[in-house]
């Protein structure tokens, strides 16, 4: 199903050419309008005449989340604040908030790559869809919301209630769709499981997560919990919010808004860029937005181009699902890894559930990383030496996937803090 | 249909058109808007091949145009109507619709231009009452009905207009706008408009442009355009905080 087939469906060709149009127009705009992007080209010397192609934009230089912070709160509008019709900030997972500003045209186009983003992934104006982001500063619920009404679905915008509450509205008005963060989704499922309430006797078929990275193992497991098919999302709140990107029915990828977005994958070390296929980086440029016209945005998050077509006849470029934020980068003896692939491995192995928790100490010299992790009840009051068996296992797993020597310690039922936004899985000592 | 990319223009030193790149597609209704200067005419100009570019691409049904004579343009199926309607006002109005088939006149052809001559009077009947009279003496309308008619005596695939509404009153460019927009729909014509008044341009318009001082600053559909500040206060002739309710 298609929101806007003419556009999702376009030729790579005409596309390029509405591309170079749109990102030379945002391009004079920014140098004219915006006084950071000014200086930073005359500082570079650069002249925004010299764009003549989509690789030209390799010439000019990042935008940071410090390049936002600095300038906070509206020192990268490029319209004068009445023409702003609204405002939303980063939900400031990492450090200070950032301030977005957006127009009339802005919402509009924002409530379009949500609409289309919605209607890939499987939902139509007959579902009730249940917002269970936390309406406020953060960008996930609005874009959720207008995406949703623009389609025809029925919206309940619930916020972040608690589980319990999430579940009886769920139940009360058969809703079939279900938009929050993948660690809030498997709070859900958990409260069910306590509430003896089946799954199946809901009206519930779907999940539209994101705002978090997640692994494929976790897609399994909320699936799994709630019967319900999973549709990841990618968003935020410098670039628009939720509506960057989005999985079709085929969950292979997420098709990318290329005519509104430009994007580009870079090495995080190096800043060069990386060929298709190759994970890296993801740098992000608008193409259309008025208030605020980013360019090369450095996401902080990995992934990579997928080549190749996807099977529902959608020619926007996938990106394949976050792997991770370069914030959340664990380097232990040289080695990197991400949350995610260690919660790839504990979803695979049976007697304990995916709520975990990364601690990072230092001992003496030497990192020291625990991964807590939540027993299932019948393991835990069984004997010890079943638990050690089990935390040997798990140890041994992620050294042989990953690596990486972690300790393992098993925790009970339900002590993890849950989050009803976005899930905080590394815990650093020495910062906090 | 119609693709630009990169078009460069100067006039002697005078640098005009910078890095402009914009497309028409079949079918399509597309409107430049720009200010005085801006440099519009010149990227018509350079279209129809009246202006040599200085480097970029101008590609017209895969075919690069860069170059390319007027004569051969129009027999490619480009028309312009040109800004001020230059019609020759001391011959008739048939003899000023006749022109527009001048690269194609024959006396194999005679007939062929014969009925597209009757085409034009059925879309302009006030153009058949007054025939036989003088183009001079038609009024401002009347001439850029005689222009838009000469214009599409060519058979063209892409009508470039400049400026249409110049000089005519309200009620009469409505009428012009009405047949533009006609002759987008029945005769399935790509249209490529410049014009100064963005609040109708706009209102019959796919999609838009708009240049200032040489460089594109927007592309947008038609109506996200009549919501942009720079539309607006530029081209709409109002700010919308200033306006005073009485």
């Amino acid at each position: 199903m298609f929101w806007d087939k003419e556009k999702e469906c376009i030729d790579r060709e005409e596309l390029k050419q509405l591309q170079l149009e749109r990102l030379q127009s945002t391009i004079h705009r920014a140098y004219r309008y915006v006084p950071f992007y000014r200086k930073k080209f005359d500082d570079l010397g650069i002249d925004p005449d010299d764009i003549s192609s989509l690789e030209d934009l390799k010439k000019l230089p990042f935008t940071t989340k410090e390049d936002l912070r600095q300038n906070y709160p509206y020192g990268l509008l490029a319209v004068p604040l009445r023409e702003v019709v609204r405002l939303h900030a980063s939900s400031g997972t990492t450090g200070l908030p950032t301030v977005v500003g957006y127009t009339r045209n802005d919402l509009k186009i924002w409530t379009e790559l949500v609409a289309r983003n919605l209607v890939a992934g499987g939902v139509t104006k007959d579902d009730v869809i249940q917002i269970a982001y936390n309406y406020g500063l953060f960008t996930g619920a609005f874009g959720l919301h207008y995406g949703a009404e623009k389609i025809g679905a029925s919206v309940v915008p619930i916020s972040s209630e608690n589980p319990k509450k999430q579940i009886k509205i769920m139940q009360d008005y058969k809703t079939t769709v279900l938009a929050c963060t993948p660690s809030y989704a498997l709070a859900i499922a958990e409260t069910l499981i306590d509430m003896v309430i089946n799954p199946s006797s809901m009206s519930l078929k779907l999940g539209i997560l994101g705002a978090e990275p997640w692994s494929e193992g976790m897609r399994r497991e909320i699936e799994e919990k709630l019967r319900i098919k999973t549709i990841d999302t990618y968003g935020l709140s410098e670039i628009y919010g939720p509506g960057v990107a989005g999985e079709c029915i085929y969950q292979n990828g997420l098709h990318v808004n290329d005519d509104h977005l430009f994007i580009e994958i870079v090495d995080p070390e190096t800043l060069e860029n990386v060929p298709d296929g190759q994970e890296g980086e993801l740098v992000i440029t608008t193409l259309t937005r008025e208030a605020m016209p980013i360019i090369r945005y450095r996401t902080r998050d990995l992934t990579r181009i997928i080549p190749g077509e996807c099977e529902c006849g959608r020619t926007f470029l996938r990106i394949d699902r976050i792997k991770g934020r370069t914030d959340d980068l664990i380097i232990i003896k040289g080695v990197k890894v991400f949350p995610s692939q260690i919660e790839e491995i504990l979803c695979e192995i049976q007697g304990i559930e995916p709520h975990y928790q990364i601690v990072m100490e230092k001992k003496g010299f030497v990192d020291e990383i625990t991964v807590l992790v939540e027993a299932s009840e019948e393991l835990f009051f069984d004997e010890m030496r079943k638990q050690n068996e089990l935390i040997r296992q798990i140890e041994e797993r992620i050294k042989e996937e990953l690596d990486i020597d972690v300790k393992v310690k098993l925790v009970e039922k339900k002590t993890l803090e849950r989050f009803k936004g976005k899930a905080k899985r590394v815990i650093n000592k020495e910062k906090e | 249909m119609l693709v630009i990319k990169n078009l460069d223009v100067h006039y002697g030193k005078l640098h005009i058109l910078k890095k402009v790149s914009l497309h028409v597609k079949k079918g399509e209704l597309v409107v430049l808007l720009g200010s005085n200067g801006a440099g519009k005419t010149t990227l018509l100009n350079s279209i129809s091949g009246f202006i040599k570019p200085t480097s970029g691409q101008i590609i017209f049904e895969d075919k690069v145009i860069n170059g390319f004579s007027p004569e051969k343009l129009v027999s490619m199926g480009i028309a312009q109507v040109p800004e001020g309607r230059l019609i020759f006002k001391t011959l008739t109005v048939e003899e000023n619709i006749i022109l527009g088939a001048y690269h194609r006149y024959s006396i194999k052809n005679a007939k062929a231009v014969r009925e597209d001559i009757e085409m034009v009077y059925e879309l302009f009947p006030k153009l058949k009452d007054r025939r036989k009279q003088l183009a001079g003496i038609l009024s401002g309308g009347e001439q850029q009905m005689l222009a838009i008619g000469r214009a599409i005596m060519s058979k063209p695939k892409l009508l470039l207009l400049d400026e249409p509404s110049m000089g005519l009153a309200p009620n009469i460019v409505k009428e012009i706008f009405l047949y533009i927009v006609k002759l987008q729909r029945d005769f399935s014509l790509t249209v490529l408009l410049v014009e100064q008044n963005a609040r109708i341009a706009l209102k019959i318009a796919h999609r838009g442009y708009v240049l200032e001082t040489g460089r594109l600053i927007l592309e947008g559909p038609a109506e996200d355009l009549f919501f942009n500040r720079d539309v607006q206060r530029a081209y709409l002739g109002r700010d919308l905080d200033a306006e005073v309710i009485i």
